[in-house]
C-alpha cells in the first residue's frame, strides 16, 4: 500500500541526501580508477529510486543535490561550486537533464502505478459492494450492510448513515470512493424499495386469481373444524356440563382453532410463494436446534406418534430463515402424523453433502405409489389423499432458500419427504 | 399465581378481543381499563398510569408502536404487545421501541395470563444488576467474579457466552431481539463474529441447559430473538 503524501515528503528528501552521500563516497574511492564524468551516472540510481519511491519533489531534489555535490566534490576545481571549461559545462548539464529528465518520468511511473492501485480498489470494492446490495432485499439493513462490506474491504471502519460514507475518524480517507459507494447505496435503497412495492402489487393480483382454487381447494379443510367449534360452542352453553366436560370442549376449541390458524398460515405463504415474494432473511444456525424446536412444539400434540432426531452436532451451521424452516419442518412433520397410523415412528434425519445440507423427514406409514411421488408438490393435486397445500408451501420455502424439495418412498415402506439447504463455503471450513 | 388487584389497560380496536380479555382477565383477579385506539389509551394513561399495558400493534390513528413509543418515553411499566403471524419485523420493532413481551394471534388467555404474570414480577431493569448472583433453574452467574454455574459446578463460558447470559439472565422474561444482543454484546457493529450469534447461542446451550436438545431455560423466540425462561416460582 503507498504511504501517505505526508509522511513520505520528509522521508524522500532523508533518503535523496543519504543516497547522494553514500554515492559520493563510492565515487570518491573509485576515482583513481575511471573516468570522473562516466562516474557521475552512479548518482542516476538514486534518483530513479528516489523519484519511484517518493514522487516528483524528492527524484527533482535527488537531481540537484547530485549535480551540487558532483560539482562541488569532483568538478575542477574541485571543493568547488566554480564550473570551469565548456567540457565540464557540457558534462555538469547533460549530467543534470539526464537526472531531472530520469526523476520525471520515474514520478510519472509511480503516480501512474498509484493511481491503477487506487482505481483497483475502487473497483474491487465497489463490485462487492453492489454485490452485497444486489443480494439483499431488506432496504432498512442496506447501510449497515455497506458499513460491513466497507469496512472489510477497506480494512478501516466505516459509518454509512444517512447518505453519507465515511471511514471513522479520518473523514477525508478514500473520499471520492466512499461517495461513489454512498450514491451506490441510496440507488439500491430505492430499487429493494421498489422490489418490495412491485412485490406487494403482485400479490395482490395474484391472490385474485388464486381467490377461486383456493376457494374450492380449501372450503373443506376449513369446515370441519368449524364444524367442530360451532358444536362446541353450542354444548359450553348447556348447565348441566361437568368441569371436565367444559374443560375437554375447550381444549378441542383450542386445538381446531390452532388447526384453522396453521391452514391460513398455509395460504398466506402460498400466496407469496406464488407471487415470488419469498425472501428469506437468512441467518446462520445451527440446524439441530430448528429441528429440536419444531420437535418439542409438535410431538406433545402427536402422543400417538414416535418421533427421532438425529441431526448431527457437527454439521455445519446453516444459513436459514428461522420462522420459514420452522414452517417446513411443521408441515412436514403433521403431514406425517395425519397420514400415518397410530404408534408409528417419523425420523428427522440430516447430513451434508456437495456444499448442501440434506435433510429428510420418513415415516413408516403406507406411503405413495411411485407414479403419485411428483404430483405430491403440486398446489390441490393431493387435497384428498395427502393434502398438496402443505407439501407446496414446503417446496416454495425451500427453493426460495436455494434448495430442492422431493419424495420418495422409504426403503422398507413408507414416505420419505427430502429437501436441500445450501451451505456456506466457508461456515463448512470454518468449522 | 396472579397478581391479585393488578391494574392491566388493554388496548385493541377489536370489541370481541376486547371483551374476551375483559372477561379472562377479570375472572384472574385483575382489575382491567380498555381503550380502543391510541388516542383513548393516551387520554387513560394520563389519569393514571396501569400496573401493565397490553397492546395490539394493528390499531387506527395512533398505532401500536407509536403507544409505545410514547409510553416509554416517560414510563417502564410492562408492556406486552399482541401482534399478528407473519409481523415479525414490526413485532422486533415493538420490542427494540421497548415492549417487554408479546403474543402472537390467536393466543390462548393461558399463555397471555403467563407472558403478563412474568412481566408484572419482574424488577424493573437495572434492580437486577445489583445483585450478586443472578439465577435462572440451576444456572447461576456471579457478575463480579464472571463465575458461572450449573448446579454448583462451575463451567467455563467464553467471553461472547458469558456476555450472551450475562446480557440475558439480568432481564428474566424478557424478550431480547437479535439486534438487542448484537448491540449489548457486540457494541452494535455488525461485524462477522455477529453473523454467528445463533452459533454462540447453541455453544452456550449445550454448556447450561441440563438438556442441550430441548433447552429449558434460554428459549429460542422464532425469527425474533431469545429469552431467559427462569423456574416458575
Amino acid at each position: 500500500m503507498w504511504r501517505s503524501a505526508l509522511l513520505a515528503a520528509p522521508a524522500g528528501y532523508a533518503l535523496a541526501a543519504v543516497g547522494v552521500l553514500g554515492v559520493s563516497l563510492v565515487i570518491a574511492a573509485l576515482l583513481s580508477l575511471t573516468d570522473r564524468l562516466g562516474l557521475s551516472l552512479l548518482y542516476i540510481p538514486v534518483v530513479l529510486g528516489v523519484a519511484v519511491l517518493y514522487g516528483r519533489g524528492p527524484g527533482v531534489a535527488a537531481a540537484l543535490l547530485a549535480a551540487g555535490a558532483f560539482d562541488y566534490l569532483f568538478g575542477i576545481p574541485r571543493f568547488s561550486f566554480a564550473v570551469e571549461g565548456p567540457q565540464e559545462w557540457i558534462g555538469l548539464g547533460v549530467f543534470l537533464a539526464t537526472a531531472l529528465v530520469t526523476g520525471a518520468l520515474s514520478a510519472e511511473v509511480r503516480r501512474r502505478a498509484r493511481e491503477a492501485a487506487q482505481r483497483e480498489l475502487e473497483a474491487r470494492v465497489l463490485r462487492a459492494l453492489g454485490q452485497a446490495l444486489d443480494a439483499e432485499d431488506d432496504p432498512t439493513a442496506l447501510e449497515q450492510l455497506a458499513e460491513h462490506v466497507l469496512s472489510r474491504e477497506l480494512g478501516q471502519p466505516v459509518t454509512v448513515r444517512g447518505g453519507v460514507a465515511r471511514v471513522a475518524g479520518e473523514p477525508g480517507s478514500h473520499a471520492r470512493l466512499l461517495d461513489v459507494a454512498a450514491a451506490q447505496v441510496e440507488a439500491a435503497t430505492e430499487r429493494a424499495r421498489l422490489r418490495a412495492a412491485a412485490a406487494e402489487a403482485d400479490i395482490l393480483r395474484h391472490s385474485d386469481e388464486l381467490k377461486t382454487s383456493l376457494l374450492h381447494a380449501v372450503s373443506n379443510d376449513v369446515r370441519t373444524p368449524l364444524a367442530a367449534i360451532k358444536a362446541a360452542a353450542g354444548s359450553l352453553g348447556a348447565e348441566d356440563l361437568r368441569p371436565d366436560e367444559r374443560g375437554a370442549l375447550g381444549q378441542l376449541v383450542e386445538r381446531e382453532v390452532d388447526r384453522l390458524n396453521g391452514l391460513v398460515a398455509n395460504l398466506l405463504d402460498l400466496s407469496r410463494i406464488e407471487a415470488g415474494a419469498v425472501r428469506p432473511r437468512k441467518e446462520v444456525y445451527p440446524l439441530v436446534a430448528v429441528v429440536d424446536d419444531v420437535v418439542a412444539r409438535l410431538a406433545p400434540g402427536a402422543p400417538d406418534h414416535t418421533v427421532l432426531v438425529d441431526v448431527p452436532e457437527q454439521l455445519p451451521p446453516v444459513p436459514l430463515d428461522y420462522v420459514q424452516v420452522d414452517r417446513v419442518l411443521t408441515n412436514l412433520l403433521e403431514n406425517a402424523f395425519r397420514h400415518t397410523p397410530s404408534g408409528t415412528e417419523v425420523c428427522i434425519t440430516a447430513a451434508e453433502e456437495d456444499g448442501v445440507v440434506r435433510v429428510t423427514v420418513a415415516d413408516t406409514g403406507p406411503g405413495v405409489p411411485p407414479d403419485a411421488l411428483g404430483r405430491l408438490f403440486e398446489r390441490f393435486a393431493g387435497s384428498v389423499a395427502r393434502p398438496g397445500l402443505g407439501l407446496a408451501v414446503v417446496k416454495g420455502l425451500v427453493e426460495a432458500h436455494g434448495g430442492r424439495a422431493w419424495a420418495e418412498p422409504r426403503p422398507g415402506g413408507g414416505l420419505a419427504v427430502r429437501f436441500t439447504l445450501p451451505l456456506e463455503p466457508s461456515l463448512v471450513e470454518a468449522r | 399465581m396472579t397478581v391479585p388487584g393488578a391494574r392491566v389497560m388493554v388496548v385493541d380496536d377489536e370489541p370481541d378481543i376486547l371483551r374476551a380479555l375483559r372477561a379472562s382477565l377479570g375472572h384472574h383477579g385483575y382489575q382491567v381499563l380498555s381503550a380502543a385506539n391510541g388516542r383513548e389509551a393516551l387520554e387513560l394513561l394520563a389519569q393514571g398510569e396501569p400496573d401493565a399495558l397490553v397492546v395490539d400493534l394493528g390499531l387506527p390513528q395512533i398505532d401500536g408502536l407509536e403507544l409505545i413509543r410514547r409510553v416509554r418515553a416517560t414510563s417502564s411499566l410492562p408492556i406486552v404487545v399482541l401482534s399478528v403471524r407473519d409481523d415479525e419485523r414490526t413485532k422486533i420493532e415493538a420490542l427494540d421501541l421497548g415492549a417487554d413481551d408479546y403474543v402472537t394471534k390467536p393466543f390462548s388467555v393461558q399463555e397471555l395470563m403467563a407472558r403478563l404474570r412474568a412481566a408484572l414480577r419482574r424488577a424493573p431493569p437495572g434492580d437486577a444488576s445489583g445483585r450478586s448472583v443472578l439465577r435462572a433453574g440451576p444456572i447461576a452467574l456471579e457478575p463480579e467474579t464472571r463465575r458461572v454455574t450449573v448446579d454448583g459446578r462451575e463451567v467455563h463460558l467464553t467471553p461472547i457466552e458469558y456476555d450472551l447470559l450475562r446480557v440475558m439472565i439480568g432481564q428474566p422474561n424478557k424478550v431480547f431481539t437479535h439486534r438487542m444482543l448484537l448491540e449489548r454484546v457486540w457494541g452494535g457493529a455488525y461485524t462477522a463474529a455477529a453473523h454467528y450469534l445463533h452459533v454462540h447461542v447453541g455453544n452456550l446451550r449445550r454448556k447450561v441447559e441440563p438438556n442441550p436438545r430441548a433447552p429449558r431455560y434460554l428459549v429460542t423466540e422464532p425469527g425474533v430473538g431469545y429469552r431467559i425462561r427462569p423456574d416458575e416460582p
